[in-house]
């Protein structure tokens, strides 16, 4: 039996155990998880059947919720907030989301003149006090001035600044149908691009320094990723700190573990166990080295060594190798016959079982061979 | 003595409705009849017309993993058990020409069963004839179709034929809670000799039908001094050892290994019990990392190394090094196999780094967890409960959904909810309870602890003689 706790978000949004909402253990339909070997914690999307009271509830009050996933054997399996609540009573559907919300906007603007302009940021504080600071950017495509420029920001704050409600409405002969309640998280790394920098710092750094560095801004807006830098590995490269104006940290953090490392090696990174960024060499860059093995006579997943391994537990970044199959001299290519890269994990379950699904990498695509030029 | 089957809604002083009547006591329009089998108007069918019933067993929803075509049949990992959907044949017996009195009696009877949305649930309780003990089941919900005899001839004939066709709980159980077993169980926070664990089934106290796969329990926990983190497991064995005990130093990053006590598993093809390593520390310095490995035997070929774990510096510990795999140790010979652990370490930073373990216990376990919560024995919150089963005056104990995990006052108040990583403790026969625990500040193996243990027995249908 997993334990699926939900807790009340703290002032800014930031995850905090203080007020434990429910435990949603056994009370599910449905449960999916992913996790990303660019990312770490994905997904997790879970359906219950619930009364027309608790589902509303959830609509109003359940964005930027976190959760905190922990298995039959206590290890912890996915950690992230609540992103989107969708509820289908009957034939009405209501769904509510943060992922378009915003609720600090700047605009940039040209004058008739050609000269770039920001108008000041506007920021609405109830909205950043219950889910934290999600900032956009705009800029008009056409010439304006500045009082302009300031109405366009307002109007999109006003728009934007709340969490977005979806709804649908049909009606129609025949069954009315139940209530089901759908939840679904994101993991703590799409936070990373609430936020938006800029730099004017041409200097080059080493990239996984920078990556420190900016968790560090990160948290200084919102406090959700941890700033502990120990478990990121050296990347050996350096790259300029320069940020263009309002680019998401996310996309800096991006493109610069994107560049791999000195030994040409991609990088695997995320968000994961109590919100440490990881960043280490690829599993691929030592693909003779297997995680995960299964026999086809079997649905159960392996180490090297027999032991098992509870499905719920399986993580991307791993080399997977399926015994039955040879390879006839695979050498150092990760992907072959018999094994290949796990990119991405789908875990899920229903009442008819469990079942994991181990995504092999995009090998390519162009990301991933500019990740393997050498510099 | 005659059989037992009637209904009732939990309450302080409930109604009892017997569906077990004699079958010649119609209700003459007054009274209570029902709350008596004697005298009761509600009688099971049990012939040809309306139909026959027992209970029905709760049929295991299992899981397997495995099989065609590339392997030879499959292998069972887990079974759970829905709830039971069964019709139970009724005749309602009233005074010939009144028709309206054998509608009345049904129409009460579907509210009675149909409790659930606002009350607790309406209990069925069962006892075949000549047998000791009842069995209580939950009813969720139900329907009761009249047969088509009551409109075509039977209606003033004082019988009203009907099927009544309820969904309920798989297993049935006590009523008001579980069965108390060991009294209050005193453990000491140290794994030497055993003293922080105790045998689950001292002579007879062992009951219900799922006592060898785990019924739910009821579990509180009252330690004598502060604390703040609080493991609970259920155990095949818990093998302590102070082997390679001591100050551990290193300054490689990459790590180096020292070995401890060799384990033996006797028989492990006999049981399912997984494997779990916990040290206690001393003391580390703040750049050491740990982890455990375990080795086929002294020196021998590593065959599984556990994550890195970076205890709190400079305070006592007793850690969860996770679960370490013994499935290769379960082909079958010999009969006593025997894994050798060790303790890995490492510098964060390259400067020498000191790890210091005292001893280290491996647990062979069925169930375990972790609870992060506060109690202080000297003012408030007094102790931690884990609440698997429900119970109550006149309700079933039967299994919660999901445990309520708080701690509570001295006063047994609810204090603060609790958090609870795993799966708690369940009652196996034969198998124990086991227990660590630190303060906030710290491991101290001298530290105590009373726990309270109740247990559910559950049964598929009925109870026998089994039971308090």
């Amino acid at each position: 039996m997993f334990q699926i706790y939900v807790f009340e978000p703290g002032a800014g949004g930031i995850p905090s155990t203080a007020i434990q909402v429910d435990n949603l253990a056994n009370r599910w339909t449905t449960y999916e998880h992913t996790i990303r070997a660019t990312g770490g914690f994905e997904t997790l999307t879970i359906t219950m059947a619930v009364d027309l009271d608790e589902a509303t509830e959830w609509l109003a009050n359940g964005l930027m919720r976190s959760v905190v996933v922990y298995s039959p054997d206590a290890v912890l399996l996915w950690e992230g907030y609540l992103e989107t609540v969708t509820m289908q009573a009957g034939q009405e559907t209501r769904s509510r989301s943060i992922r378009e919300m915003s609720n600090r906007v700047v605009v940039h603007y040209t004058t008739y003149l050609g000269v770039v302009l920001t108008v000041g940021t506007a920021t609405d504080t109830a909205s950043t006090a219950r889910y934290g600071i999600k900032t956009r950017a705009e800029t008009p495509s056409t010439p304006t001035e500045s009082a302009a420029a300031g109405s366009l920001r307002d109007r999109i704050l006003a728009q934007y600044k709340d969490p977005i409600t979806t709804p649908t409405t049909e009606v129609r002969t025949g069954e009315l149908g139940a209530v089901q309640l759908t939840l679904q998280f994101v993991g703590w790394y799409e936070t990373s691009g609430w936020l938006l920098g800029n730099s004017s710092s041409t200097t080059e750094t080493s990239t996984t320094t920078q990556v420190g560095t900016l968790l560090g801004l990160l948290a200084s807006g919102n406090a959700f990723i941890a700033t502990s830098t120990a478990n990121i590995a050296a990347s050996g490269i350096d790259d300029t700190e320069f940020i263009a104006t309002d680019t998401p940290y996310r996309a800096k953090i991006e493109t610069m573990l994107g560049y791999g490392n000195s030994a040409d090696q991609r990088l695997a990174w995320g968000v994961y166990d109590d919100r440490l960024f990881h960043v280490t060499t690829w599993a691929g860059a030592t693909p003779t080295v297997v995680h995960y093995t299964r026999a086809l006579a079997d649905a159960a997943l392996l180490d090297p060594n027999g032991g098992d391994i509870p499905l719920w537990e399986a993580r991307p970044d791993r080399m997977y190798q399926v015994v039955d199959l040879l390879d006839v001299a695979p050498g150092a290519t990760a992907d072959t016959v018999a094994r290949y890269y796990v990119e991405r994990i789908v875990f899920g379950m229903d009442a008819g079982g469990m079942s994991l699904q181990l995504e092999p990498q995009a090998s390519n695509s162009v990301d991933a061979q500019i990740a393997r030029m050498s510099r | 003595m005659a059989s037992d089957f009637f209904i009732f809604v939990p309450a302080a002083s409930p109604t009892y409705y017997y569906l077990s009547g004699p079958g010649n006591a119609a209700w003459q329009g007054t009274g209570t009849p029902w709350t008596a089998q004697a005298t009761s108007p509600y009688r099971l069918a049990m012939n040809d017309v309306t139909g026959t019933w027992t209970p029905q067993i709760a049929p295991g929803q299992p899981v397997f993993q495995g099989g065609p075509p590339y392997g030879m049949g499959s292998d069972l990992i887990a079974t759970g058990y829905g709830n039971i959907v069964e019709t139970y044949p009724l005749q309602i017996y009233v005074r010939a020409g009144f028709p309206n009195d054998a509608i009345t009696l049904k129409n009460q009877l579907w509210r009675t069963l149909n409790s659930a949305l606002t009350s607790a649930p309406c209990v069925l309780a069962v006892r075949p004839s000549d047998t000791t003990r009842t069995g209580y089941y939950n009813i969720y919900r139900a329907d009761i179709q009249e047969t088509e005899a009551f409109i075509n001839d039977e209606a003033g004939l004082g019988l009203l034929r009907c099927k009544v066709t309820w969904e309920r709980s798989p297993f049935c159980g006590y009523l008001g809670g579980g069965e108390t077993a060991n009294g209050t169980v005193s453990l000491t926070d140290n794994g030497s000799a055993g003293a922080n664990k105790r045998l689950m089934d001292p002579t007879g106290f062992d009951y219900g039908d799922l006592r060898h796969v785990g019924q739910p329990m009821n579990l509180t926990f009252e330690p004598d001094q502060q604390t703040s983190l609080i493991y609970l497991a259920t155990v095949e064995s818990a093998t302590y050892s102070t082997t390679g005990a001591g100050a551990l130093a290193t300054s490689s990053t990459t790590g180096t290994q020292t070995a401890l006590n060799s384990v033996s598993l006797a028989s492990p093809f006999y049981h399912r019990a997984r494997a779990r390593s916990m040290m206690r520390f001393s003391n580390n310095t703040a750049n050491v990392q740990i982890r455990v490995e375990m080795r086929a035997n002294t020196g021998g070929t590593t065959l599984y190394v556990g994550p890195w774990i970076t205890p709190t510096a400079s305070v006592a510990s007793i850690i969860d090094m996770g679960r370490v795999p013994i499935t290769i140790f379960r082909e079958g010979r010999p009969a006593t196999q025997s894994m050798q652990l060790y303790i890995g370490y490492r510098s964060t930073n390259g400067a020498s780094a000191t790890t210091t373990l005292t001893y280290n216990e491996l647990l062979l376990y069925y169930e375990f967890c972790r609870v992060d919560a506060v109690l202080n024995p000297a003012s408030e919150p007094d102790y931690l409960a884990i609440y698997s089963l429900r119970g109550g005056t006149n309700i079933p104990g039967l299994p919660r959904l999901t445990p309520t995990v708080a701690t509570y006052s001295t006063g047994n108040a609810v204090y603060d909810t609790a958090v609870l990583r795993g799966t708690p403790p369940r009652w196996h026969s034969g198998k124990s309870l086991w227990a660590a625990w630190q303060r906030s500040g710290g491991h101290t193996t001298t530290d105590t602890t009373d726990l309270g243990i109740e247990y559910a027995p559950l049964w598929n249908t009925f109870r026998g003689s089994e039971g308090s």
